[in-house]
């Protein structure tokens, strides 16, 4: 079974199929929110996520801080994730951001401890929570910052969290006392979470994994990493369902004897029947 | 703590009032103490890791050696980090080349998991079980681009499940806990639960 889950992954990426990727609801309002931004616009871009998971939310924020880059918008980033400051680093570098400058069109404003109390001390005293950059550099020696006090102040809030904190602890301590518009990009299991806040508006645009990543290089008309992905991930999916109809072929044409339904009904068959 | 507690809402109430300045900077003030509260409670964290795992070293434990390992990494990478700061090369490839691949394997790893467990455990064996199964197949064939290829109606089926019954329960899901949380809170403040205070 591992070598052909190997197989379907491998295949793909070395030889790619071309599965349509179809454009969802949520990617297109996220990125409709974020082209509507007006060029020198500030935007909080919330790395809120680790190296761990980096391989699904990464392409997710290369693909709109390339966007971002394009509309000449300006981008204030944070986390609060403990190594989000060098994934930072290394999504600005690849989205082609540091051929601007520093501290004028964007910045790295590093790691604040403290989980949802520390988005709300963020939401209410930007510079005071953010005092030094990364690179320990007074938040005050930079242009971007001028005239950034509160949430209210920046255009936009962008969050790639995977957990916590994550869009709902934004959407608690930010949207809902200062109305910045919210955009957010969560790993495939995570959508279901999320869905509540994005049906009430409260978060204008979600991106859902690798998949809603795709979408969003597609939006762009930039094929990247995440595009080529999905091939592999589509084989993925379908060798789980195959695999699950499999398991359960037998169960369809036997009938199930009185002993089995009663350890499947007491749930004492340590998790073999769901 | 009830007072703070009743800053904190109260600053949440009364938006820009300028005559309750005093109640916005308090909070904020708080807020902070908060954060270096955190950093002080991770900075704990590392030290309570580092003597559980010296002391494993010093015992011989069955698994002193990975005790040694973690101990070892770990003050290489915060010998480097306070050294030569966080962008210098030794902390870049520590964390390009060891931390991020290692991470990432342990998350793929999943995907291994998964695959035997549709295999394994994945058996319908009452009408629960089969829509169970039934809805995650569709969810799953939804929200890939493989999904729509078979046929449209398994991105439509996984948008409704998603955006019907899941949200629907998951908002349930939302309130009840926020209802839960209001009344601890109130309890917490009238003094009736003292259990934060390790009192019964």
């Amino acid at each position: 079974m591992y070598v052909l889950l190997l197989a379907v992954l491998i295949g793909p990426l070395l030889k790619p199929i071309g599965i349509p990727i179809k454009i969802s609801e949520g990617t297109q309002s996220a990125y409709d929110v974020i082209d509507s931004l007006e060029p020198g616009s500030k935007v909080v871009f919330g790395f809120d996520y680790s190296p761990g998971n980096a391989a699904e939310m990464e392409p997710q924020a290369i693909a709109i801080l390339k966007h971002l880059l394009s509309k000449d918008v300006k981008v204030i980033g944070i986390s609060f994730q403990a190594q989000g400051p060098m994934l930072a680093v290394k999504a600005f570098e690849a989205a082609g951001w540091t051929e601007k400058e520093y501290g004028t069109d964007y910045v790295n404003l590093g790691y604040r401890a403290g989980g949802q109390g520390a988005v709300a001390a963020f939401a209410s005293d930007v510079p005071g929570t953010f005092n030094t950059d990364y690179q320990g550099k007074s938040v005050s020696s930079f242009p971007i910052m001028q005239g950034v006090k509160t949430a209210a102040d920046v255009d936009m809030i962008i969050t790639i969290a995977p957990g916590t904190p994550g869009p709902e602890d934004y959407v608690r301590q930010v949207y809902s006392t200062y109305k910045t518009p919210l955009v957010c990009g969560v790993p495939a299991v995570a959508i279901t979470q999320v869905a509540p806040y994005v049906q009430a508006q409260q978060i204008k645009g979600i991106l859902g994994g690798l998949p809603g990543a795709a979408e969003y290089e597609l939006l762009m008309n930039q094929p990247g990493k995440a595009v080529a992905a999905m091939d592999a991930q589509s084989l993925a999916h379908l060798l789980i369902v195959a695999l699950i109809i499999l398991r359960n072929a037998a169960n369809i044409f036997s009938k199930p004897s009185p002993k089995s339904q009663t350890t499947a009904s007491a749930g004492s068959s340590a998790g073999r029947d769901v | 703590m009830t007072v703070i507690a009743l800053v904190m809402i109260l600053d949440f109430f009364i938006g820009d009032s300028t005559a309750l300045d005093w109640i916005n900077d308090t909070a904020v003030i708080t807020r902070s103490w908060g954060i270096v509260i955190s950093a002080f409670a991770m900075g704990l964290g590392a030290i309570n890791l580092l003597r559980r795992h010296s002391r494993s070293i010093v015992r011989r434990d069955d698994n002193a050696f990975y005790s040694f390992l973690l101990v070892a990494s770990m003050l290489v990478m915060i010998v480097l980090g306070v050294a030569s700061g966080t962008e210098s090369p030794g902390y870049d490839f520590m964390f390009s080349n060891i931390l991020s691949p290692a991470s990432s394997t342990m998350y793929a790893s999943i995907a291994f998991y998964i695959v035997t467990a549709a295999y394994r455990s994945f058996s319908a064996r009452n009408l629960e079980g089969w829509l169970l199964l039934i809805t995650a197949v569709i969810v799953m064939l939804g929200k890939a681009p493989i999904g729509s290829v078979i046929s449209d109606f398994f991105p439509v089926a996984s948008n409704w499940i998603e955006s019907v019954p899941n949200t629907a329960g998951m908002r349930a899901i939302m309130m009840g806990a926020a209802l839960g949380v209001i009344s601890s809170a109130v309890k917490m403040f009238l003094g009736l639960d003292k259990s934060y205070l390790g009192q019964r």
